[in-house]
């Protein structure tokens, strides 16, 4: 990383002048066809989404109907009240906010500390351990979904969080490890050493020292992992097996599943737009830190 | 020598190893400390079960039966399982309606969003959007727009004819909504890539190629190109590995008619793994599966990283 800004900051001129020939080469008629592509093709994103809210917001007459309407005559605000007053969307809502509030202290906490030991502290070996982790990244999860699950099965972890929380304290994130040692190696050594003459302990250091001035990475991790977490469905889907247990996206899946005819879409609608609200606020404020995490290390979540 | 008096001499090696002097070997303890629960767990959650899949994959393991050893038996069975053979012929079928598309699509969008025009950064964010949204979600909402009849993809095709088309259930046509919704919600993931390749091009080399006359396609073609082939290479290679892995989105388009797609049309090897698995408990033949799936991973990335020297520019190679 330290490389990395080093460079940027060089090279800030010359792009700008870049886009100054850029510019100087764009037509108008040319920067209007540009627009036209870039719109309709960001009205094409958006449409899903915005079909999703509007769908929710109209009444079952209206759903039914075979419609090309995107907005309902009069929002049905109903929707949404009838939706949190169901016991099992609640709770639903509420262990998905427990699993992720959980996998985000127990990932940070344990990765920090594994970045923190891989770049600021010597140790014979580490460099071996480090490639080792990182060579957990070739590894796709379908490799381990199995006999994962049986030795969940044995120790009697099914129908409980433990096989989707537990993991995030004590094991793994080896491209969130990857990401925080590169920002850790960018700062300055002295810090350390200062605080070390002082009398502070390594694990003061990580605390008091490095994790305040690690705030961005920390940032970028903690996306990574509320969007991933929040939106996955393979794990909740084969290890939590009872409603009570249910979180939003196995929560959804079982409201579109229902055998009703015609399905009550509005319904559907309300449950995903709640869903899917927190993941979007939370990006909208964190954009940044999301985008430069992805153009890092190639990852999401 | 009894075992007691070495003791002493084989701890005292066991510091002298960590570091030469006190401090650095406190530095040291203090370094394996704290990666120690973290590694400890990464055997437990990750390690063992990395060994146990070989171990699984040649045993017949199902609720019945107690697990035994068969041997490759589940390695031949997947040979002969036409459902197998039509789990990877779909996958593959998903990579090539996935990938060139999106790549195109995302180098595209890429380049004129690097352009400096007025609300780029709101623009960026509109195509972005749907990777943070949960595919769950979108492909909810996907599957309620392509309903036939009463669906709005289904109206607006209506004129040409296509307004009575069950996309979710034809065999021949399921996997196109599914590439649709990998498509649009993996887009804006390869954009923001492209764009840091994009930014990270030397402004030089476009000031040079205007001095020898070049125009804005032969900029693009001869400089933006050959500089952002490692980028692409990236990008592909990602976007393959993701659409190996396609699953929320035939788990849930395909709820509603037949799980998988009619005649398991839209199963994906990910959803067959799923269904051997978890729905008919075969752990043994499912580690197989797994195995394999994670062997043509790994094949993928070895054959692109070999082909990459003939499309692939790195600026180290220039001689």
């Amino acid at each position: 990383m330290a490389t990395q800004t080093a460079r940027h900051s060089t090279s800030l001129p010359i792009s700008v002048s870049a886009r100054r020939l850029v510019r100087h080469g764009l037509q108008r008629l040319n920067l209007i066809v540009v627009y036209a592509l870039l719109l309709s093709g960001s009205a094409f994103f958006l449409f899903p989404l915005v079909w999703m809210v509007g769908t929710s917001l109209k009444t079952v007459e209206e759903v039914g109907r075979s419609q090309l309407h995107l907005l309902p005559e009069t929002p049905q605000w109903e929707n949404y009240d009838k939706l949190f007053h169901e016991e099992a969307f609640f709770r639903a809502y509420t262990n998905s906010i427990f699993i992720v509030t959980l996998v985000l202290i127990g990932t940070v906490i344990s990765v920090s500390l594994v970045a923190f030991s891989f770049s600021r502290l010597e140790w014979k070996g580490r460099d071996v351990v480090f490639a080792l982790m990182m060579s957990t990244l070739m590894l796709p999860y379908q490799a381990t979904l199995v006999p994962q699950y049986v030795m969940f099965h044995k120790i009697g972890w099914i129908r409980t969080f433990n096989p989707i929380t537990l993991p995030g304290f004590f094991a793994g994130g080896a491209a969130l490890i990857f990401l925080l040692r590169q920002f850790m190696l960018s700062l300055p050594r002295e810090l350390d050493e200062a605080a070390m003459i002082d009398g502070a302990n390594p694990l003061q250091v990580w605390w008091y020292v490095i994790m305040p001035l690690s705030r961005p990475a920390v940032a970028t991790i903690s996306v990574f992992l509320f969007v991933g977490q929040w939106n996955n469905l393979m794990m909740p889907l084969i290890y939590l097996q009872k409603p009570a247990l249910y979180t939003m996206p196995v929560y959804v899946a079982q409201k579109l599943n229902l055998q009703e005819v015609p399905l009550p879409w509005q319904d559907v609608m309300a449950a995903s737009v709640t869903f899917v609200i927190p993941v979007l606020i939370v990006f909208l404020f964190t954009q940044r830190y999301f985008i430069k995490g992805i153009s890092t290390t190639g990852i999401k979540g | 020598m009894n075992p007691e008096s070495r003791l002493p001499a084989l701890a005292a090696r066991a510091l002298s190893w960590l570091g030469p002097t006190p401090l650095s070997r406190r530095k040291a303890l203090w370094g394996l400390a704290l990666i120690a629960p973290n590694t400890l767990g990464l055997f437990f959650f990750f390690g063992i079960p990395v060994l146990m899949a070989f171990s699984t994959s040649v045993q017949e393991w199902n609720a019945i039966k107690p697990p035994h050893f068969v041997g490759l038996d589940n390695f031949e069975r997947l040979i002969s399982d036409d459902k197998f053979a039509q789990a990877l012929t779909n996958t593959l079928k998903l990579i090539g309606l996935t990938v060139p598309l999106e790549v195109l699509l995302a180098l595209g969008v890429a380049v004129l969003l690097n352009l400096p025009l007025r609300g780029r950064n709101l623009l960026r964010t509109a195509y972005f959007l749907p990777v943070v949204t949960s595919t769950v979600a979108a492909s909810v909402v996907w599957t309620s727009i392509l309903q036939p009849r009463y669906g709005i993809v289904s109206r607006l095709l209506e004129p040409v004819g296509l307004g009575e088309t069950k996309w979710l259930v034809e065999p021949g046509l399921v996997l196109i909504p599914i590439a649709a919704v990998a498509i649009w919600q993996r887009l804006g993931f390869d954009m923001i890539i492209f764009l840091a390749g994009l930014q990270s091009i030397p402004g030089v080399l476009y000031e040079a190629a205007v001095i020898d006359g070049a125009g804005r396609w032969e900029r693009f073609r001869h400089v933006t190109l050959p500089m952002l082939s490692p980028t692409t290479f990236l990008v592909m290679v990602l976007a393959i590995i993701n659409a190996f892995q396609i699953f929320d989105q035939v788990y849930i388009m395909t709820l509603r008619t037949v799980p998988g797609g009619v005649g398991g049309s839209a199963t994906t090897l990910t959803y067959y793994l799923y269904r051997r698995a978890f729905t008919h408990s075969e752990f043994g033949y499912a580690s197989a599966i797994a195995l394999v799936l994670f062997a043509l991973i790994l094949a993928v990335t070895a054959f692109q990283l070999t082909v990459q020297r003939y499309w692939v520019y790195y600026e180290s190679e220039e001689g």
